[in-house]
């Protein structure tokens, strides 16, 4: 179900953080009213706390830390 | 937000290696290739320490190392005379970072959380590579609007519009593919 036209990249924004605080509140308002709207918003948000939650889990590898702490350390000697 | 407030070289190095994971994985999402995404953060790191002095106190160090590391690529890029190489992930290193993170999970989780992870991670690939690196730094990396336009150079209105269809596009082969028999 699609949001009121006017939400559908108010909606995302929101999800984002994005939203300046009078855009938000304005938002939030709509949200307790329109069934449509919060649908759209609760199915934007399940999508993205899945991809957030599954997101490769890299690790830089040992060798690779030591080099970047060695690059680091040369130019920037320890304070202690 | 990871800024250089004192400039101090503690502050900077702790700033810097904190980035470190999160660099690997962008540097992975553009390169695709284990020993170029090393090349590119080691690259990212030399060029960042003999450029500290011109940061200002109160940049933000984190989007300033993914810009140097984004600069890095397409200079290599340049250098290949050719486009971006949608070259095959490091099957073996991908195994291995995977398997760390599920390492505590029960079998049964782990393998699912592994196959969702696997179906992201492929679908990510299919993306162009202007979409994948603003889904990477926003979705991944938990960077603004305005942090991902000042490291991939455009306005932040492009960079949502970016995203909008980038997640569009992500979405519709997830669900394509979890509709597969």
């Amino acid at each position: 179900m699609r949001p009121c036209s006017e939400n559908q990249s108010r909606i995302i924004r929101y999800l984002d953080d994005e939203l300046p605080g009078w855009e938000r509140a304005a938002l939030e308002s709509h949200l307790r009213r329109c069934a449509r709207c919060r649908r759209a918003a609760a199915d934007a948000s399940s999508f993205l706390d899945t991809v957030r939650s599954r997101r490769p889990a890299y690790r830089a590898p040992i060798t690779l830390r030591s080099r970047v702490e060695s690059i680091i350390q040369d130019v920037l000697p320890s304070e202690r | 937000m990871v800024m250089a407030e004192a400039h101090g070289c503690t502050d900077f190095r702790q700033a810097a290696l904190a980035c470190l994971d999160g660099l690997y994985g962008y540097a992975m999402s553009l390169s695709h290739n284990q020993a170029d995404a090393e090349d590119l953060v080691q690259d990212t790191y030399v060029k960042a320490v003999r450029a500290m002095d011109q940061l200002a106190p109160d940049s933000n160090v984190k989007s300033w190392l993914y810009a140097i590391l984004r600069n890095a690529w397409l200079n290599q890029i340049r250098h290949l005379q050719s486009g971006p190489q949608f070259v095959g992930m490091d099957d073996e290193h991908h195994e291995d970072t995977i398997g760390r993170a599920c390492s505590n999970d029960d079998p049964y989780n782990s393998y699912v959380a592994r196959a969702e992870r696997e179906s992201i991670r492929a679908a990510l690939e299919q993306l162009p590579v202007l979409y994948r690196e603003v889904i990477v730094l926003r979705e991944f990396e938990g960077l603004s609007y305005q942090e991902i336009a000042e490291i991939v150079h455009c306005p932040a209105g492009t960079v949502m519009s970016r995203l909008d269809r980038a997640r569009k596009r992500l979405r519709t082969l997830l669900s394509e593919w979890s509709q597969r028999p």
